[in-house]
């Protein structure tokens, strides 16, 4: 929660403004496409590098867990994200991790998805909506598909964690809001594009579990679940050295 | 399952069934309810109590405005607690009568449900319906403190919250995020805004309890929201914390005929979430 006339957070805009403009000249390390059948995944960044998240086709929601590489305990969390960054990441945006470190894990550097307008401030990539499981879709459709919580639990498979350490999680490429005058979630169809990026800078080593969400690209509510072919779609996972050593983050007493 | 009992919330896509005939009853027993615990909280030090199945358990602010931070997990198996993204998916992002408060992943039940809220909310000039009670709390971390500008001798949410936890043996991990009780809140662009709360001395949330539970509360050192860190003076106001014998049986989850997922792809023989890192079987992927 933001109160009013909170002073904000150190940001050193010179060196992330530095770190954009370098993009062109950071090195691909690997790209690797996560399509079905094979919803979850996950994967290490290393402090310095870069991820970049693909709209290779269509467009395909993905829920992400972000936790700190050398202790997963330390882990995006959601309710500090809205109150020091707003409701949505974009350019510039840092992702931010439980306290006691209460510090940047990642930042965006690079957002390329447009849309014409934001009406009651549906945007695209949000931090707070959690992910779809098994409940949610057997409630409204009575099936199990692979949920974003089983997509999850499978990519921290990958890493050696259990389900324990799903927590919150960003939903990249969706679009979404809080209507303000009920305090509601709405949800509308992505508009990303073939080719749409976002792009975080780690600014320490990194755990990333990720899930094709079987909500696709969030056009269908859950009342139309049943009996709905919704379309799963590939992204494409793309890591670079970016030749930049991160900030070193201020230590607080608690 | 009828489809009366399929939406709580309006305009809610996330909605779960609700028996409102069964809360209206249990709200109806507040005034026979026998209190077994009543406890003025008064030190911003993190405070823990234990709550049973069926009871009744009451925030009262004796002292005027002040928000407090509660969250709640399984007295049995802390894993699974208070999960406000689902909480705000399913209900709002603001808590009121008849709202209820869900648990964290396998069972993604309800914990509480509200039965009673005192608070009316006052319009604000050029603010869209702003309300009290939000979900998505950032339990008031210790740096959000610290860089709003308060004064380093007053104890921040988070660290309320770890000194509850600690006295039980649990570690700070547990604390993610937190319902903020009292706390007045509008919806603006991408933002959340904290406005002064409009609560009275006397104002109450009533919960009846739907597991058993231990609930942690800390009075936030931003008192009522009325003035950023870097003005406040004063310690936090103190609240009446009020739990009654238990005034019904809660109603079983799921209620019969609701679509419910297989537990056992996530819970060990324990009966707790399976801590093997593996996929959900039959769902690899």
């Amino acid at each position: 929660m933001t109160l009013r006339g909170i002073p904000l957070y150190p940001f050193d805009h010179e060196f992330y403004a530095a770190l954009v403009s370098a993009r062109s000249g950071f090195t691909k390390v690997s790209d690797h496409v996560v399509e079905p059948p094979k919803t979850g995944w996950g994967f290490e960044v290393k402090a310095g590098q870069a991820f970049r998240i693909v709209t290779v086709s269509e467009p395909q929601i993905t829920d992400v867990c972000i936790l700190n590489g050398d202790d997963p305990l330390e882990h995006y969390a959601a309710g500090t994200q809205l109150a020091i960054e707003g409701s949505h990441v974009t350019r510039m945006t840092r992702v931010w991790g439980t306290a006691p470190k209460s510090r940047p894990l990642c930042t965006c550097i690079a957002d390329t998805v447009k849309q014409a307008d934001v009406p009651r401030n549906i945007r695209h990539h949000v931090v707070y909506s959690a992910h779809c499981n098994p409940h949610h879709w057997t409630l409204y459709s009575g099936q199990h598909p692979r949920t974003c919580y089983d997509n999850l639990r499978a990519g921290m498979a990958l890493m050696g964690l259990s389900q324990r350490y799903i927590h919150d999680n960003l939903n990249l490429f969706q679009k979404s809001g809080l209507d303000p005058h009920t305090g509601h979630f709405l949800i509308e169809g992505s508009e990303s594009e073939a080719g749409d990026y976002i792009e975080f800078f780690a600014e320490t080593n990194l755990i990333v579990a990720m899930s094709l969400c079987p909500y696709g690209g969030g056009g269908v509510e859950p009342d139309d679940w049943p009996g709905a072919e919704i379309p799963v779609f590939p992204l494409a996972v793309q890591i670079y050295d970016t030749g930049m050593e991160p900030l070193a983050w201020p230590q607080l007493s608690t | 399952m009828p489809s009366a009992l399929k939406r709580n919330a309006d305009h809610s896509s996330h909605s779960r069934p609700f028996d409102s005939a069964f809360y209206r009853g249990v709200a109806d027993a507040r005034s026979t309810a026998k209190q077994r615990v009543e406890q003025v909280v008064a030190d911003p030090a993190g405070y823990r109590l234990d709550v049973k199945a069926g009871e009744l358990l009451t925030v009262e602010l004796i002292d005027g405005p002040q928000i407090v931070n509660m969250l709640a997990f399984n007295s049995d198996d802390p894993d699974e607690r208070f999960w406000a993204h689902q909480t705000c998916l399913i209900d709002g992002l603001f808590l009121s009568r008849w709202s209820r408060l869900w648990g964290t992943m396998a069972r993604l039940r309800p914990l509480m449900t509200v039965l009673e809220d005192t608070v009316a909310t006052r319009p604000i000039d050029g603010v869209v319906a702003p309300k009290h009670h939000p979900v998505l709390g950032g339990a008031g971390t210790p740096a959000q403190w610290h860089y709003s500008g308060g004064g380093m001798s007053a104890m921040s949410s988070w660290a309320q919250f770890a000194r509850g936890l600690e006295a039980s043996g649990l570690g700070a991990e547990l604390i993610v995020d937190n319902a903020c009780l009292f706390q007045k809140s509008a919806v603006e662009g991408g933002r959340v805004t904290t406005y002064p709360s409009d609560a009275l001395r006397g104002d109450r949330l009533t919960f009846f309890v739907e597991i058993d539970l231990a609930v942690l509360l800390a009075l936030s050192p931003c008192l009522d929201g009325s003035d950023p860190p870097n003005q406040i003076r004063s310690s936090p106001r103190a609240v009446k914390v009020a739990v009654t014998e238990p005034v019904a049986e809660p109603l079983a989850w799921p209620y019969e005929g609701m679509g419910y997922p297989d537990l056992s792809l996530y819970l060990d023989s324990n009966g707790v979430r399976s801590t093997e890192a593996t996929p959900t079987p039959g769902r690899e992927s």
